[in-house]
């Protein structure tokens, strides 16, 4: 299992958004994506997951190039997305947006109380709020259901966007943390992230990405390390 | 959405009429004019249509539909808000004509201004409350207007309910032109007069302030709100405007046809005009004037279509949504234009100017990249003011062409290029000593504000409007310079320093594309330079293009993208600051030592 | 003036509460498709009308009834009414997969703006209905009377008809189903995880294209469900019934929160039952009227419906 991105081209209207970008996420790993706003970095999940059509390129998975496949069908074969904003269904119980999480399984109700268990071991707070509407949980909260919904799907690949956006620090470190717990149970992850220094602790690879164009590519601690990327993104450089 | 060249009959008619010269464009005005004044003339020809005669169908459906059209265009081209009940404007216009020319001795031409006025005075009525609604919303609202004016005269004895009202008086005669049933030739002057009037009307509001605040509204309402349009008053405007043209056709339509009734003002008629606008092309002028006219005409001629007109028609609707949406003649595309536009904003090609026997430039190329501050330097009478005035229209440059934003330059007055987009400072400052600091930026943004004659014929605020939204912008660009504090304070009584940085945002003032900046560090000491250049690159990183003439070194080295020089009159270097200033042939002519690179 | 409203009141009660149910469907197919596209089903109206159509052809032309011949009784009564109910459901379901088929989908795949899909389905309402006109040759079609207009009884003062009672119970059998279908079922789920945020179902495996069909289809069922009730109540119909209907039923759905199935049910019994009395009192001539001010009226201060907001939060 690998999911390969190659020479990726996307337009919104006229403008080319993301040009000519290739990353490889291998199997086991949390690749991050790490860049400015407007840089082009949700874009990019977007189309891996497929809610964004392509101008050119491949997106290949599991060997097979699924850059065509409709979205609904992408989550049959293993991919995850929990989107930015934490999209959830604000007018679903928890409940019922993890139950989302099974829509398209034959057999989810087999494997509904199973994956369950499992979302509520993670953030237990969810199971606390089973009951109640999506749109009146917090925002750290939204962003667990987000994660633990996208989880419901077992993903070969999760995909998260800004998971620690408008997140409090605490809950930040939290949520980084429960990240690397899920990648350690098999799960393969692309993160994209704002909050460079928490992507790249946890992190095994990174690209960076400017306006559309991948700059760099290296091991995520070497990032963590690499003084011109400590001065763009981490905000600690020498000055 | 391509636009294939070979389909575009806009570009196509538009290419001619912009390489027209004025007069040119005065005679195929006035010969298109004649030409189809003469239409009512070919009843005898292929054109002829088998129920109805002629002439009777260009002015009803033709001419009326044309008319109604225009004025339904105003509202959901221009703005973009979808009205389903412009039938009831035009419903409020007829059963004016009816009801004043049957119980008063008035004519229609009497009458016309009143139909108008109750027309404009029912859009203004329903646009206050309605108008704040989006789309969908608003195109219900809308319709059931529409049919609440159906129902409210079929329910009222005044308007002699379902009966209608008949013995509507024919217009006067007009000199020697004569109204008559059998003839209806000058009922098709007199359409054709009204289609010239709005449409005149309409080209003069697109091309200023209301327009720009109809096109702004309708790409993205939320927008124009932070951006500081009035939507609310804009919109208003807009579907007024809009009732006006319903209601003078209305008016003439009563006078033409001597009797109405509730049925002939049904939803249907909304719908058929907005399928003529729509067909054409939604927004564009000439578009809506060749829909309306098929789409009048064609049932007509073709029997066997007048049976299933509407039928036609709401197909029409759906194929043209779904595979043309820009109908026959699609609206002026302005992000085409920048696709087609390249980086260059102002490019100078092969250009000489000679003075008697002088030259003063000798095939001088030149180009400026958008957003980048370019610097032209060189000896004093190397032709670097010359380069300004050519291309500010000045000078005629003798050979060679200029290009600016896509339009090419030589023949335009100084006003019109600045028009165009670009605006300049002078080397001696040339402020109006006796205005204040703001009057003087507030009369550069008059550029794009013609006449106000016009909006005063028409009873428009705008004048006023116009006057406090300039204000507002002058103090903007005084601020965003630095000076309002000096802004009610006479120009000739400015400190020197304040003056010179008047004269750029003066020359902002005018909304230009690329500001020309004659030497504008002249005069000044160390500190007031370091001063300047930053203001001059605050300009250049709000989205402005500069190009300025400078001897200070340190000023061009410090700020420039670029660096031109020129020497005799012809370009010797043209590349980033660093590599001009090592550059031999620049050190020989114009630096004769080495700058300190720091 | 006030004298028919007082005089009458119960009946005036039932009739608004029969013609109410009546709105309660037709204001399901707006409010359905508004949840999921955000966009008025412009085209709604005229499912509604050819749906009584489907309702008259039954009786008329498969049944062999005619305006002289006597109604039915005893099984072939239920027989008859039941082939109506689901002849002009699926005549009205069938339209509306049409009309999404015709008008909405190449322009929605386009990514097109609103303007031109609305004026698309405007469109498509405008050949419905003159198809209508054409093949009817503009004159109203009576229905042959099916169910004879019993008098059950009479409750003080108001007399309970039976045609009114079926109306009442039926349609509302059929709004509790299919408000059952929209919560419990899969489809219903994904109809309602698409209406709140369309890109998230997407990620959890919805159809997008399927789930907007149904949402069609079933608007289309619950429209053609109220033709046959019309027809049941009213006996008649024409190609251009569709205006007002329409306009009321809209007007319900906004009422009740446009988007918000619950919220369909509230505004059209309550527009149904205002309808009724104002008519008592205005006179049934400025019926639409008084429809048009309170779609009005709501649309400015209360833009979300007197029932509380839609379920959903509005996408941006």
């Amino acid at each position: 299992m690998r999911l390969e991105i190659k020479d990726l081209h996307v337009h919104y209207g006229k403008i080319e958004a993301i040009k000519g970008v290739s990353v490889i996420v291998n199997e086991g790993e949390i690749v991050t994506l790490i860049g400015a706003n407007g840089a082009g970095k949700t874009t990019m999940l977007k189309t891996v997951s497929g809610l964004r059509p392509i101008t050119s390129g491949q997106i290949i998975f599991d060997g097979k190039d699924i850059s065509k496949v409709p979205a609904h069908e992408r989550v049959d074969l293993g991919i995850s997305q929990a989107p930015e904003g934490r999209g959830i269904f604000p007018g679903m119980t928890v409940l019922e947006n993890l139950e989302m999480g099974k829509f398209h399984r034959k057999n989810r109700k087999a494997e509904m109380q199973e994956d369950l268990e499992k979302v509520y071991h993670l953030f237990p707070r969810l199971k606390e709020r089973v009951g109640q509407a999506g749109g009146t949980l917090s925002g750290g909260e939204q962003q667990m259901l987000a994660i633990g919904r996208a989880l419901m799907t077992r993903p070969k690949v999760l995909l998260l966007d800004e998971p620690s956006m408008g997140l409090a620090p605490q809950m930040i470190a939290n949520i980084f943390r429960i990240i690397t717990e899920i990648n350690k149970t098999g799960v393969t992850i692309l993160l994209v992230e704002q909050n460079a220094q928490q992507a790249l602790q946890r992190a095994h690879r990174a690209y960076i990405l400017e306006t559309g164009n991948i700059v760099k590519e290296a091991k995520a601690s070497d990032l963590l390390d690499d003084p011109a990327v400590r001065e763009a993104y981490l905000g600690t450089g020498a000055h | 959405m391509k636009i294939r060249n070979y389909w575009n009959l806009r570009d196509f008619g538009a290419n001619i009429w912009e390489k027209a010269t004025r007069t040119q464009r005065v005679a195929i005005a006035l010969t298109s004019i004649l030409l189809v004044g003469l239409l009512p003339f070919m009843g005898g020809s292929i054109l002829a249509t088998p129920i109805a005669s002629f002439d009777a169908v260009l002015v009803y459906p033709v001419g009326m539909f044309v008319l109604m059209s225009l004025g339904l265009n105003i509202v959901v081209g221009k703005s973009g808000m979808l009205d389903l009940g412009y039938v009831a404007f035009f419903a409020i216009g007829a059963y004016t004509m009816a009801i004043l020319g049957t119980t008063t001795k008035m004519n229609t031409w009497e009458i016309m201004p009143i139909g108008i006025a109750l027309a404009m005075i029912a859009g203004v009525l329903l646009g206050i409350p309605t108008l704040r609604l989006r789309g969908d919303y608003l195109a219900i609202v809308t319709l059931g207007f529409g049919e609440i004016v159906r129902l409210v005269v079929l329910n009222s004895s005044w308007s002699k309910g379902p009966n209608g009202i008949a013995n509507i008086p024919m217009p006067p005669k007009i000199g020697p032109l004569k109204f008559e049933l059998e003839n209806q030739k000058v009922f098709f002057w007199v359409v054709m007069a009204m289609i010239l009037v709005t449409i005149w009307m309409i080209r003069r509001l697109t091309v200023r302030r209301p327009g720009r605040a109809w096109e702004a509204i309708r790409q993205d309402e939320d927008a124009a709100e932070l951006m500081g349009v009035p939507t609310l008053k804009y919109k208003i405007w807009s579907f007024t405007l809009g009732a006006a043209v319903g209601g003078a056709a209305g008016v003439l339509y009563a006078s033409k046809n001597l009797y109405i009734a509730p049925e002939m003002f049904t939803l249907n008629v909304s719908i058929l005009i907005l399928a003529c606008v729509v067909f054409g092309g939604i927004g564009n002028i000439w578009g809506v004037v060749i829909g309306a006219t098929i789409l009048g005409y064609l049932p007509d001629r073709i029997r066997f279509i007048s049976d299933a007109r509407l039928l036609v028609f709401g197909i029409v609707l759906v194929v043209v949504m779904n595979f043309r949406p820009d109908g026959l003649l699609p609206r002026k595309k302005r992000e085409k234009k920048i696709i087609e536009r390249d980086d260059n904003l102002l490019k100078l090609e092969n250009v000489t100017m000679k003075f008697g026997g002088v030259t003063a430039l000798n095939g001088v190329n030149l180009e400026v990249k958008r957003g980048e501050i370019l610097a032209l330097i060189g000896p004093n009478g190397a032709g670097k003011t010359t380069v300004f005035n050519v291309i500010t229209g000045v000078y005629k440059q003798t050979s060679g062409t200029v290009t600016f934003d896509g339009t090419s330059l030589g023949n335009q007055k100084r006003y019109e290029v600045t028009a165009l987009g670009v605006a300049r400072t002078f080397q001696n400052i040339r402020l109006w000593g006796d205005m204040t600091a703001l009057e003087n930026v507030i009369t550069a943004t008059d550029v794009h504000k013609k006449s106000g004659l016009v909006g005063a014929l028409f009873g428009f605020p705008r004048a006023s409007i116009e006057e406090e939204v300039n204000r507002e912008r002058a103090h903007e660009i005084l601020r965003f310079i630095g000076i309002d504090q000096y802004s009610d304070r006479l120009a000739k009584n400015l400190p020197y320093g304040v003056q010179r940085r008047l004269e750029i945002a003066r020359a902002l003032g005018t909304s230009p594309k690329l500001v020309l900046l004659d030497e504008p560090a002249a005069g000044f000491n160390p500190a007031e330079k370091v001063e300047l250049a930053a203001t001059i690159r605050k300009v250049r990183d709000a989205g402005y293009t500069v190009l300025l003439i400078e001897h200070d070194m340190s000023l061009i080295m410090g700020i420039s993208d670029r660096v031109v020089v020129l020497d005799f009159g012809t370009k010797i270097a043209d590349d980033i600051p660093s590599v001009v200033q090592k550059d031999p042939r620049v050190i020989e002519a114009y630096l004769g030592v080495p700058a300190d690179a720091s | 003036m006030f004298e028919v409203l007082i005089d009458q009141f119960w009946s005036l009660t039932i009739a608004g509460v029969a013609l109410g149910f009546i709105y309660v469907l037709v204001s399901l197919g707006y409010t359905m498709v508004y949840g999921v596209l955000r966009m008025i089903n412009f085209a709604n109206s005229e499912i509604f009308m050819w749906g009584t159509f489907g309702t008259i052809v039954t009786s008329r032309d498969i049944f062999g009834y005619s305006q002289t011949s006597a109604p039915a009784t005893g099984p072939k009564l239920a027989l008859v009414l039941f082939s109506q109910l689901l002849m002009s459901m699926a005549v009205a379901g069938l339209t509306a997969v049409f009309v999404e088929f015709v008008a909405y989908r190449r322009l929605r795949a386009k990514g097109t703006n609103r303007l031109a899909t609305l004026i698309s389905a405007i469109g498509i309402s405008i050949v419905l209905s003159e198809l209508m006109r054409l093949l009817t040759d503009s004159r109203p079609v009576g229905s042959p009377r099916v169910l004879e207009k019993i008098i059950l009884t009479e409750v003080w003062g108001a007399n309970i008809r039976l045609d009114t009672v079926v109306t009442i119970f039926a349609a509302a059998a059929i709004y509790f189903l299919l408000e059952r279908f929209v919560k419990l079922s899969r489809m219903g789920k994904a109809i309602r995880a698409v209406s709140m945020n369309e890109d998230a179902a997407k990620l959890m495996g919805v159809n997008l294209n399927r789930v907007i069909t149904t949402t069609f289809l079933v608007g289309g069922l619950a429209t053609g469900a109220a033709g046959f009730f019309y027809i049941t109540v009213f006996e008649y119909t024409k190609f251009n019934i569709g205006f007002t209907m329409g306009m009321a039923a809209f007007t319900a759905a906004v009422l009740g929160g446009i988007g918000n199935i619950r919220g369909a049910f509230y505004g059209g019994l309550f527009l149904g039952l205002l309808e009724v009395y104002a008519s008592a009192v205005l006179g049934t001539q400025w019926k639409a009227v008084t429809v048009f001010i309170v779609l009005v009226l709501v649309l400015l201060f209360k833009p979300n419906g007197l029932f509380g907001e839609a379920v959903q939060t509005t996408r941006a």
